[in-house]
């Protein structure tokens, strides 16, 4: 046989001491290996170890319940000797039967590899499961922007347009009233809607400034920066992005605004929107007092939002020396 | 596949597979043994001693020689394996000499060679295992030691007749005179600085044993035991000598003959102790596999037999070396400890410099203990990463629900109130408009209760108002009795944590309303449990099943918001037989 130098001990418990001793020796030599072995060389480095060149390695593969070797494809188990599990549902050793005459080797040999085995597959099970609580991290805030469109379009349809309507209802009964009384009750009326209209308006911008959508980002901030009590330059990439790159660089600058209104004490700031593939780069500075905590709450939520879509927000804000916000969202094609 | 693949197999002993000889060491593997055989040829011829004295010596210089043989096999760059084949070889110079005395040149080099082979064994002690010197004081230490012994026990016979009142030995080509005057005192003076040096270098022994790890400690005690008891004696007794307090006497053959032998057990003690260890990583793989990474460095400890060992990984964020409990570990530089990086230098081991001399140990130990130490740091990576974007998920959702709330209020007291009151005040009008006024006041009117009607049904969607009403249990009352299908409630009164009570409310919603459009279900039930910090929501139906839990985004944002709160939303829809939904949220009380 051409792995096995030895012929097989006629009695298994009683192996040559120098043999055991070989074979730690051999799993010492393994275990440096495994050490700085690259994922794709572990079955090499086993089947080298025990001599079986034939060795495969089978990994468990969750999945589909099966298991694979390390090109993925699918492994059957023969139902003969010659299969070592190495621990619950992790890899598997399909060998030469005679290794079983060295089970210290074997289980030695096993241990190391599963040592290596599990550092890779613990990785990569979490690293599923961090990719799967991204995603959701995602889904949550698309869709979060997706039902505030869908107000804002329902209450612009809906109810405004028919508070509209109700509206010009009332102006026709301007000139149907019987007495003072009722012209009086049908003024306070029309002011009264008139004061829920603007109300209702308010709240649909508040929710989703219908602006971004029918116009776009460049718009949007320029007509946000108008309201800002103090002046803003707005330099914005004139192009359409994704709804919901829009929309977070949109609530961004907003919040960005909202703050250096409140605190910073600026005399200027200014909003930039440029397009480096492949992110989007929101930047607002001003010349204030600095100082910005990045853990309130206005700034956590926003980086969370940034950050469920892949993208960073950074705050540099040294005291007296203004503050710059940075936020680098993705767009994806 | 060739015989390469089992490395270690073969016709040979491993013993010798393991080795690695030089020409060199063959040269003095068949030079020394030549050697050996000549001495003990002309010992034997010569009766110089008593035979049992004979034999028990010159079998202490074979086996001696062949432990410092085998230990300059194992280890080809270690040069205590040299000094130890070395030393018995010089020790036959006085016995194998006479030979050459036809020869002045010969004589001469054997004489400028007496009295060495003492030195060298003192110098392979005190190098043992590692080879390497541990201080500046042992190298004095070592050259003092030559040198008296040396000047010693070689210049009387290098230069003159020999020592003074000893038969006088054949001339070497240094011969000067017959004796010089000041050489009794000159040879008195060094003796005592002999019995001095030999003090100095028991102190050495006996401070590095007790200082060492007990796993080194195990493999010196032999040596130094055996030099500490017999060396010692040995060298004292030969001063006492040449100091003229004692004299030769036969039982002193005894301790000088034993000193081969018993040197040589304990050189091989040691060795075999060296070799040993390395055996234990494979346990040491075997247990790593199932310890965690606060044992590691105890098993570390343990298979290298040295309690004060510290491994440590690097880390490329904080740019440091840390170890199994993320403290920074500073390399010490001033070779006080021993330092072997494993792994492509991903990580250190940092042990007793006594381990030095043992590299492969320290290699395969440390790269065991690494693969153990990388596992965990990046599990923890990993679960920090995941802890991080879970919150962050979990503030997200928290966020939209007080969002929500808000919006719902803000809709509530600015637009909903404020038109119920128009609502009222027109009805005031009723009467006091004129004939063509009243059909256009009743469809303005209408047109107000549709509007307010439609904004009640978008409050709904975005906060439904009942349940700060009426709590999660009556929400779920108001949702069984708008759904077309009778639904069976069941649930407990208790308040559960807003965005808790928010998910369920939806989830239970989209359940019913899904119910109503697809299942075609006879009757459904929901169940709302809260039990230990967990609420359990089940919505069963006895419908045609077949829901696709990722196809509709309603079940999969749903999900998406279950999981946000740290739960967890399972559908069981098998074709015709019903839908079950079964979200698990824990509550934080």
């Amino acid at each position: 046989m051409p792995f096995l130098t030895r012929e097989p001990s006629s009695r298994p418990g009683a192996r040559p001491r120098r043999a055991a001793w070989r074979e730690r020796r051999i799993v010492a030599d393994l275990v440096v290996q495994l050490g700085e072995a690259e994922p794709g060389e572990v079955r090499g480095l086993i089947a080298g170890t025990l001599g079986d060149p034939t060795l495969q390695l089978g990994l468990w593969y969750e999945e589909d319940q099966t298991w694979v070797d390390e090109q993925g494809r699918e492994l059957e188990l023969p139902t003969t000797d010659g299969v070592t599990f190495l621990g619950h549902d992790l890899a598997v050793l399909v060998h030469d039967p005679r290794l079983l005459e060295q089970p210290e080797l074997l289980e030695s040999v096993g241990s190391a590899a599963r040592l290596a085995l599990e550092n890779e597959q613990l990785q990569a099970a979490l690293r599923a499961q961090l990719a799967e609580a991204r995603e959701s991290r995602e889904r949550i805030v698309r869709r979060g922007d997706q039902q505030r469109r869908r107000l804002e379009r329902d209450l612009h349809d809906g109810a405004q347009q028919r508070l509209l309507g109700l509206g010009m209802g009332l102006q026709l009964l301007q000139t149907h009233t019987l007495d003072a009384d009722a012209d009086a009750n049908l003024a306070t009326s029309m002011r009264e809607l008139q004061q829920a209209l603007s109300e209702l308006r308010e709240l649909a911008r508040g929710i989703h400034p219908a602006i971004l959508t029918d116009e776009g980002l460049a718009t949007a901030l320029t007509t946000l920066a108008a309201r800002a009590p103090n002046p803003v330059s707005v330099e914005c990439d004139p192009a359409r992005f994704p709804a919901h790159v829009e929309t977070t660089s949109y609530l961004t600058v907003a919040e960005a605004l909202t703050n250096i209104a409140t605190h910073a004490h600026a005399s200027a700031a200014s909003v930039s929107v440029r397009h480096q593939e492949p992110v989007l780069v929101v930047e607002v500075r001003d010349d204030g007092i600095g100082g910005a905590d990045p853990t309130g709450p206005g700034l956590v939520g926003l980086a969370d939002r940034v950050g469920a879509l892949g993208g960073t927000l950074s705050i540099d804000s040294p005291p007296e020396r203004g503050t710059r916000l940075l936020a680098k969202i993705p767009v994806e094609k | 596949m060739s015989e390469r693949a089992i490395r270690g197999g073969g016709v040979l002993p491993v013993w010798w597979q393991t080795g690695r000889r030089t020409p060199l060491w063959w040269l003095v593997l068949f030079g020394g043994s030549a050697l050996l055989a000549a001495d003990t040829v002309l010992n034997f011829e010569r009766h110089t001693y008593p035979a049992r004295f004979l034999v028990i010596g010159n079998a202490g210089q074979i086996a001696e020689f062949a432990v410092g043989l085998l230990f300059w096999m194992w280890r080809p760059r270690n040069i205590v394996g040299p000094l130890l084949a070395l030393w018995p070889l010089l020790s036959l110079c006085n016995d194998v000499a006479p030979i050459f005395s036809y020869s002045r040149p010969a004589w001469t080099v054997f004489v400028l060679l007496t009295g060495l082979y003492g030195a060298v064994y003192v110098n392979a002690v005190l190098l043992f295992p590692s080879g390497r010197l541990r201080s500046r004081y042992e190298a004095v230490v070592i050259a003092f030691v030559y040198a008296v012994l040396w000047l010693h026990l070689a210049l009387p016979v290098l230069l003159f007749d020999g020592f003074p009142g000893a038969p006088p030995f054949l001339h070497t080509w240094l011969y000067v005179g017959h004796s010089w005057s000041g050489l009794g005192t000159w040879l008195d003076v060094w003796a005592v600085a002999g019995i001095a040096t030999i003090v100095v270098v028991d102190y050495l022994l006996v401070a590095r044993v007790v200082r060492a790890a007990p796993g080194v400690r195990r493999r010196l005690l032999p040596l130094v035991a055996v030099f500490v008891v017999l060396w010692t004696f040995v060298f004292v007794f030969t001063s006492l000598i040449t100091l003229g307090v004692a004299h030769p006497a036969q039982w002193v053959l005894y301790p000088f003959t034993a000193v081969y032998g018993l040197s040589a057990l304990a050189a091989a003690a040691g060795l075999a102790a060296v070799r040993r260890r390395r055996g234990d990583v494979a346990d040491l793989v075997v247990e790593l596999d199932r310890v965690r990474a606060g044992d590691v460095r105890e098993r570390l400890s343990q298979v290298l037999g040295d309690p004060s060992v510290v491994v440590a990984l690097w880390s490329p964020e904080r740019e440091a070396w840390l170890d199994g409990s993320e403290h920074e570990v500073s390399i010490p530089v001033d070779g006080s400890r021993g330092v072997s990086y494993v792994g492509d230098r991903r990580g250190v081991v940092i042990h007793d410099r006594d381990l030095l001399d043992q590299p492969r140990l320290v290699e395969a130990a440390g790269s065991a203990a690494l693969l153990a130490l990388e596992n965990d740091r990046l599990q923890a990576q990993l679960r920090a990463q995941m802890a991080e974007v879970r919150e962050s998920r979990t503030r997200l959702v928290e966020g939209d629900d007080r969002e929500r709330r808000r919006l719902q209020h803000t809709l509530r007291d600015r637009v909903q109130v404020p038109l119920a009151e128009l609502q009222a005040g027109l009805a005031g009008l009723s009467g006091r408009v004129d004939e063509t006024g009243a059909p256009l006041l009743a469809e303005v009117r209408e047109e107000l209760t549709v509007a307010l009607a439609e904004l009640d049904e978008l409050a709904h969607g975005i906060h439904p108002s009942v349940l700060d009403e009426a709590g999660l249990a009556g929400a779920l009352q108001t949702l069984a009795a708008r759904t077309p299908v009778p639904v069976d409630v069941r649930s407990c009164a208790q308040r559960l944590p807003e965005p808790v009570e928010a998910a369920a409310y939806f989830l239970v919603a989209e359940a019913l309303a899904n119910v109503a459009r697809h299942s075609r279900a006879t009757k459904a039930s929901v169940e709302l449990q809260s039990d230990r910090g967990l609420a359990r929501i089940e919505i069963r139906d006895d419908g045609i099943g077949g829901a696709d839990p990722d196809g509709g985004s309603g079940l999969r944002g749903l999900s998406d918001r279950v999981s946000a709160l740290g739960g967890k939303l399972r559908v069981s829809s098998p074709p015709g037989g019903g839908t079950t939904l079964l979200a698990e949220i824990p509550c934080p009380s």
